[in-house]
C-alpha cells in the first residue's frame, strides 16, 4: 500500500522516478485523484517551500523537487481534468512579468511553488501590458494576479495594472500582488497592491492566505 | 585549453543590497560612499559601479537619486580617480550623473551601465555616450524585435545578432571603438537556469570573440547572480569556477564585490570539470524541452553543493 508520507519524501529528494511511480501506483490502488494530489504531491511540496524559507533548502534542491512534483503532476493531470469539476485547483493564478520588462527568473520560482501548492497558474510571460492581465484574469475566471518587475523603470507599470483591473466592475474579487527585486511592502501598498511577496514561499503564502479570506 | 585570464573587476558595493551602501543611503552619508568608493579603489578596481537605486529593503525614488547625485558623484570624484560607471536603466539618472561628472579628474572614461533593446530611451542612451564619450555596457540577453519591440535572446544566435547590432550603432553613431564596448552576455542563477542562459552566455561570448569584426569587445557579467541560491560556503566556489570557464570564452570584466576574491580558480581545481559538466548536462539532448535540461543542471549543481559539506 502506498504510504503518502513516502512521496513527500521522495518528492522533497527530488526522485522524479520513485514519485511517478507511486503516484501511479497509489491510481491503481484506487485512491482517489484528489487525495493522491493533496497528500502525495502538494503536501510534499508544502514542506519543500517551508525549508526553502529557512535556507534549509537551495535553490538547486527546490527546482529537483518541482521537476519531481511535476512529474507526479502529469499523471495525474488527465483524470484531474475530467473531474475538474468535484476537485476544483486551490485558485487560478495568472502571473507576469510587465511591459517593459524582460526578466522572469524568480516569477518562473513563484510559478513552480504555486502549481506545487496546487494553484492552477496562467503564466501570460514577461513584457506584458495591462490588457493582457485583464484578458488572461477573464479567460481563465482567475481570482488571482500576480505581477513581476527587475526594473526600476518597470516598477510604476504595475500601478497601471492596478488601476486598468480596478476600473473593470467584472474583476472586483481579483486579489493582486506583486514582487521584483526592487519592489518593496512600501511601495506595493502606495500602488495600492493587495500583497507582496519578498519571496517565492512567502508569495505563495499570500495566495492560501488569500483564497482563506476568500 | 587557453589559460584563464584575469578578471578585471567593477565594484559592486555601491548597491543598496549591501547593508553599508544602504546605510550611506538612508542618511544621505557621502563620507559613507567615499569610504566605498576608496576601499574598492584600494582594491585595484577598474571602475567603481554606482548603483543607488530601490531594494527589497529600501524604496527610492528617482527624483530622490537624481537629487542626491549631485552631491555623490563629486564625493567621489574627490576621493578617487578610478573610472565611474552609472549603472540605471533610466536617462534622467544618467545625465543628471554626467552634468556633475568632472571628465578630468578621472583616469579613464566612464561607463554607462547599461544599454538595452528594452530601453525607452536607447538613441538618447546612445546619444550620450558619444558626447561624453563613454564606454558602456551592453547586454546581449534581449534582441530587437520588429516595431521597435524587444523580446529574450533564448539562443546564442539572438544574442550574437543584438551585440552585432549594438556594436555597429555605437561605431557608426557614438563613434566608439571596440575597446569601449562592454558586453553583458547574460548570466542567470546556475542552479535555476531553466531557459539555458549560462549556456547561452557562454557561447554568446565564442561566437563574438570568432568574429574578426568584433575582435576588441569585453565581456563583463553579474557575478553574484550566478550561484543565488546556492549555499553560502560554496557561493565563492562556484563563482570562480564560472570566472574559469568564462574566461576561457573570452569574459575579462565582472561586476563584482571587490571584498571576496574574484580570480578564477586554477583549470585543475576539481570544481572546475565538476561545474563544466553541469553546464555540459544543462544542454538540451534530443526531443526533451529546455526545462528539463535545466532541471538536470540544477541537479548537478545540487551535487557540487552538496559535495562541499558546510564548514
Amino acid at each position: 500500500m502506498v504510504d503518502y508520507a513516502q512521496i513527500n519524501q521522495l518528492l522533497y529528494e527530488g526522485n522524479a522516478a520513485e514519485v511517478e511511480r507511486l503516484t501511479r501506483a497509489a491510481l491503481a490502488e484506487g485512491r482517489p485523484v484528489d487525495e493522491v494530489l493533496n497528500q502525495g504531491l502538494i503536501a510534499g511540496m508544502a514542506v519543500v517551500g517551508e525549508d526553502f524559507k529557512y535556507s534549509i533548502l537551495y535553490v538547486p534542491e527546490v527546482l529537483v523537487a518541482a521537476r519531481a512534483m511535476k512529474a507526479g503532476l502529469a499523471v495525474l493531470k488527465p483524470l484531474l481534468v475530467a473531474s475538474a469539476a468535484e476537485n476544483p485547483p486551490r485558485g487560478t493564478l495568472v502571473i507576469g512579468t510587465v511591459k517593459g520588462d524582460l526578466h522572469d527568473i524568480g516569477k518562473n520560482l513563484v510559478c513552480m511553488m504555486a502549481e506545487g501548492a496546487g494553484f492552477k497558474v496562467v503564466d501570460i510571460g514577461v513584457d506584458q501590458p495591462a490588457e493582457a492581465y485583464i484578458e488572461a484574469v477573464r479567460a481563465h475566471g482567475a481570482t488571482l494576479l500576480g505581477m513581476s518587475a527587475l526594473l526600476t523603470t518597470t516598477m510604476p507599470y504595475m500601478k497601471v495594472v492596478i488601476d486598468e483591473v480596478r476600473a473593470q466592475p467584472d474583476l472586483a474579487r481579483v486579489r493582486i500582488a506583486v514582487g521584483g527585486a526592487p519592489v518593496n511592502r512600501m511601495f506595493s501598498e502606495e500602488i495600492g497592491a493587495d500583497g507582496y511577496g519578498p519571496d517565492a514561499p512567502s508569495s505563495v503564502e499570500m495566495f492560501l492566505n488569500f483564497m482563506k479570506d476568500g | 585549453m587557453s589559460q584563464p585570464r584575469r578578471i578585471r573587476v567593477i565594484g559592486e558595493l555601491i548597491n543598496n543590497a549591501y547593508a553599508r551602501a544602504r546605510r550611506a543611503w538612508e542618511a544621505r552619508d557621502v563620507a559613507g560612499f567615499q569610504a566605498l568608493a576608496a576601499l574598492q579603489a584600494g582594491a585595484g578596481v577598474e571602475a567603481v559601479n554606482v548603483n543607488i537605486d530601490g531594494t527589497q529593503r529600501v524604496s527610492v525614488r528617482p527624483a530622490e537619486m537624481i537629487a542626491f547625485l549631485p552631491d555623490l558623484i563629486p564625493a567621489i570624484q574627490a576621493v578617487t580617480d578610478v573610472p565611474l560607471s552609472f549603472d540605471n536603466p533610466g536617462i534622467d539618472y544618467h545625465r543628471a550623473a554626467l552634468a556633475v561628472f568632472e571628465r578630468g579628474r578621472s583616469r579613464g572614461k566612464p561607463i554607462l551601465n547599461s544599454l538595452a533593446a528594452s530601453r525607452r530611451d536607447l538613441d538618447a542612451l546612445i546619444g550620450l555616450v558619444r558626447d561624453h564619450d563613454m564606454r558602456c555596457i551592453v547586454m546581449a540577453s534581449e534582441k530587437f524585435l520588429p516595431g521597435g519591440r524587444s523580446g529574450q535572446s533564448l539562443n546564442p544566435a539572438d544574442s550574437y545578432a543584438t551585440v552585432k547590432r549594438f556594436v555597429d550603432r555605437l561605431v557608426t553613431e557614438a563613434g566608439r571603438t571596440t575597446d569601449d564596448i562592454i558586453v553583458d552576455p547574460g548570466l542567470a542563477p546556475v542552479g535555476a537556469d531553466t531557459y539555458g542562459l549560462v549556456n547561452i552566455g557562454l557561447d554568446t561570448m565564442r561566437l563574438c570573440t570568432a568574429d574578426p569584426t568584433l575582435r576588441g569587445i569585453h565581456f563583463s557579467v553579474g557575478l553574484s547572480n550566478f550561484a543565488w541560491g546556492t549555499p553560502k560556503w560554496v557561493k565563492d566556489r562556484l563563482e570562480r569556477a564560472y570566472l574559469t570557464l568564462a574566461s576561457r570564452a573570452g569574459l575579462d570584466f565582472a561586476l563584482a564585490n571587490v571584498e571576496h576574491n574574484s580570480e578564477p580558480l586554477p583549470d585543475e581545481d576539481p570544481i572546475v570539470a565538476q561545474l563544466e559538466s553541469a553546464l555540459a548536462a544543462g544542454r538540451v539532448s534530443g526531443g526533451e524541452s529546455v526545462e528539463a535540461a535545466g532541471f538536470r543542471q540544477a541537479e548537478r549543481i545540487m551535487d557540487i553543493c552538496n559535495s562541499y559539506p558546510e564548514p
